[in-house]
């Protein structure tokens, strides 16, 4: 396939830009391609100018292929696994070298703050990467599991807007749920 | 300036909308989406969000799932039944206690006898005694009616519960056995079906079931995409192979899966359980077992695929009895039975001590262990229990409730709770709400399916519903329109 090149316009009007196939693994870009309403600038208003290279960027390692980079993006469990009749070895090294590959460029490129990371998880929203939002929200997840109210609070920054009254029911629920019997 | 620097930046996480902050929590396990609802008053308001409560659900499905046990309770000395919950994964388990989130209206012990979508269905013994269903996360309860049989105290009752995807109905399938006046005379054994969808307005329904069986002793239905399984047999002196009856939950029919014969006289057929996404059979021997896992459909034809497990590596955990003699003596006399398939070759095993007969009344010690077939060892013991009734069932904890289609106070049930709280008085909530609970079956719950109140929600529709009309009324205190 010819690499046609798309544009798109940031909210703070700053234009980049992306080969057709890596704008096609955003399901929103992908209709608005296949709608024929190309008009040479796709404005995305909900994005930013710091934000939106870094989707490019996504884009640009999952656009490109199909079907199998998209199992790896969520997560690598790949739930609808085919076996296909014609099973190849070295297909299979090579496929599993690309995966500990991806892996390791997923970590490089989830290294970031967390403002970036809310930015993020709303633009992989808005222009439907899927791939993109599971490995976000996923981030995200693991800033909650195994942290008590408190940390999570801190983790996101939030304040408690309970009184304490209402603050120590809460707790109450808590006790019950936290007492994990250990029997040995 | 300082004012607006820190705003920004503590709202951050609030600019998320509630589809990613759904998604977020949906791919957490129960106990931190109840935390997150604890950290502000917009989470806690999401968390109880109807469609945030179904994507949760919808993917904890792929989760682990725990094991649910009806046990007596450990703290108080009445017979109050508690759930323990095991959650295996891996080489390790997690076991917590959690007490019955509801009022019964007796003392009895109850038994887990199905679960469906985070729901369990509670069934005090004997099981022609009431029937709850129950969340134990939410800690909401509805009770069902009571069956149109005139129960003998020789009937014996066998309940399945399952969810019809179709019409996003629950059902629970109760099967009486009535014994003829002869024992011998198995083949006159009388049975009588009978089913409920769970909703407003809901009594028992005649159900067709297949008469020439019986059920093989203490062997529970499963429920399993759609479908209630129980396993039966045809003479009650040689259960052989026997069959399988499965009752599909949405069209109410059913049809017979013929067993695999056993493949020695000496094992024994006691375990129908669902394993590896499918339904197994379960033959035991003291030091072996063979696993018959159902393959096929109704219309393809059924077929078994038969695997041997090597159990003699199994022992009773030693620590609970001090003396080695008697330690030597009880391992001549346990039994086991497999809960659980976890990972590749571990089960999860409960293990019984004593003689069959204390065994069948439910007064033997027992133990939950994780067996490695390949290591043939114990890998981790999930406790000891003396003299326990215990009933398991897997289930998917959920925030879902039960109560949106059937939780409407009726007229009946006001004036019950108004009586209630001019003679127990304002304030006695947790006493109003267990004596709510025993007036309102005798009364109203006999026909319709009833939620269970608390003491909260006694008092939460006392104070936001029935004492203002009756301050309006000040003058007929008693009547309440």
């Amino acid at each position: 396939m010819s690499s046609t090149k798309i544009f798109l316009k940031s909210s703070d009007d700053k234009t980049f830009e992306i080969d057709e196939t890596a704008a096609r693994a955003s399901e929103t870009l992908k209709n608005i391609i296949d709608g024929g309403c190309l008009d040479g600038v796709i404005p995305l208003p909900n994005v930013s100018s710091n934000i939106l290279p870094k989707v490019i960027e996504y884009c640009k390692k999952h656009g490109g292929d199909n079907g199998s980079s998209k199992k790896i993006a969520n997560g690598g469990v790949d739930k609808d696994k085919e076996i296909l009749p014609d099973y190849d070895e070295e297909e299979d090294k090579r496929e599993k070298v690309r995966v500990d590959e991806l892996k390791k460029w997923e970590e490089e490129y989830m290294d970031f703050d967390q403002q970036v990371l809310y930015d993020l998880m709303l633009a992989a929203n808005y222009l439907h990467i899927k791939g993109l939002l599971d490995l976000t929200v996923e981030k995200a997840a693991s800033m909650i599991r195994g942290r008590t109210p408190d940390q999570i609070r801190e983790n996101f920054n939030i304040n408690s807007d309970f009184t304490p009254e209402e603050e120590e029911e809460m707790i109450l629920i808590e006790d019950e749920w936290d007492d994990e019997w250990a029997f040995d | 300036m300082e004012i607006t620097n820190t705003k920004p930046r503590d709202a951050a996480v609030m600019n998320l909308n509630q589809d990613i902050i759904f998604e977020i929590w949906s791919r957490l396990p129960i106990k931190y989406v109840l935390r997150c609802r604890s950290v502000c008053k917009l989470w806690y308001n999401w968390g109880y969000d109807a469609s945030f409560i179904d994507l949760h659900m919808s993917k904890s499905i792929h989760q682990p799932s725990h094991l649910v046990l009806a046990v007596k309770s450990e703290t108080s000395n009445s017979n109050k039944s508690s759930l323990l919950m095991i959650n295996g994964e891996g080489d390790h388990c997690k076991t917590r206690q959690i007490p019955l989130g509801f009022e019964t209206m007796e003392n009895r012990l109850f038994d887990i006898v199905g679960s469906c979508n985070g729901f369990i269905c509670l069934s005090s013994r004997p099981h022609s005694g009431p029937i709850y269903i129950h969340n134990p996360i939410t800690e909401e309860a509805i009770l069902l009616p009571r069956s149109h049989l005139k129960n003998s105290p020789l009937t014996t009752t066998s309940i399945g519960f399952g969810f019809d995807r179709l019409s996003n109905k629950y059902k629970v399938v109760r099967v009486h056995e009535i014994p003829p006046m002869f024992l011998e005379d198995y083949k006159n054994y009388e049975r009588f079906a009978e089913v409920i969808t769970v909703g407003a307005n809901a009594c028992w329904r005649k159900l067709d079931f297949p008469r020439s069986f019986r059920f093989y002793y203490g062997v529970r239905p499963v429920f399993l995409d759609g479908i209630i399984y129980w396993l039966v047999h045809e003479k009650p002196s040689s259960p052989c192979c026997g069959n399988i009856v499965a009752v599909d939950i949405e069209s109410e029919k059913h049809w017979t899966i013929e067993c695999p014969p056993l493949r020695y006289s000496s094992r024994k057929r006691k375990s129908l359980i669902h394993m590896d996404g499918s339904l197994a059979i379960i033959d035991y021997s003291s030091k072996s077992m063979d696993i018959w896992l159902l393959e096929g459909s109704k219309t393809m034809g059924f077929s078994f695929n038969l695997t041997t497990y090597d159990m003699s590596g199994l022992i009773y955990p030693q620590h609970i009895y001090d003396l080695p003699v008697l330690h030597m003596i009880y391992q001549q006399r346990f039994e086991f039975l497999v809960k659980a398939k976890i990972g590749h070759d571990t089960f999860l095993l409960e293990l019984l001590l004593g003689s069959s007969k204390m065994r069948n009344n439910h007064l033997c010690d027992f133990s939950i262990v994780l067996y490695s077939c390949i290591k043939q060892q114990c890998l981790s013991v999930q406790g000891t229990w003396k003299n326990k009734r215990l009933r398991r069932h897997w289930m998917v904890p959920t925030l879902k409730s039960l109560n949106a289609e059937i939780d409407s106070w009726t007229d009946e049930g006001d004036r019950l709770l108004v009586r209630l709280v001019q003679q127990y008085g304002v304030g006695n909530w947790a006493q109003i709400a267990s004596i709510y609970v025993i007036r309102n079956w005798a009364e109203i719950a006999n026909k319709y399916v009833q939620v269970v109140r608390t003491g909260k929600q006694c008092q939460e529709r006392w104070y936001n519903h029935l004492c203002m009309n009756i301050k309006e009324n000040s003058q007929t205190p008693l009547v309440f329109s």
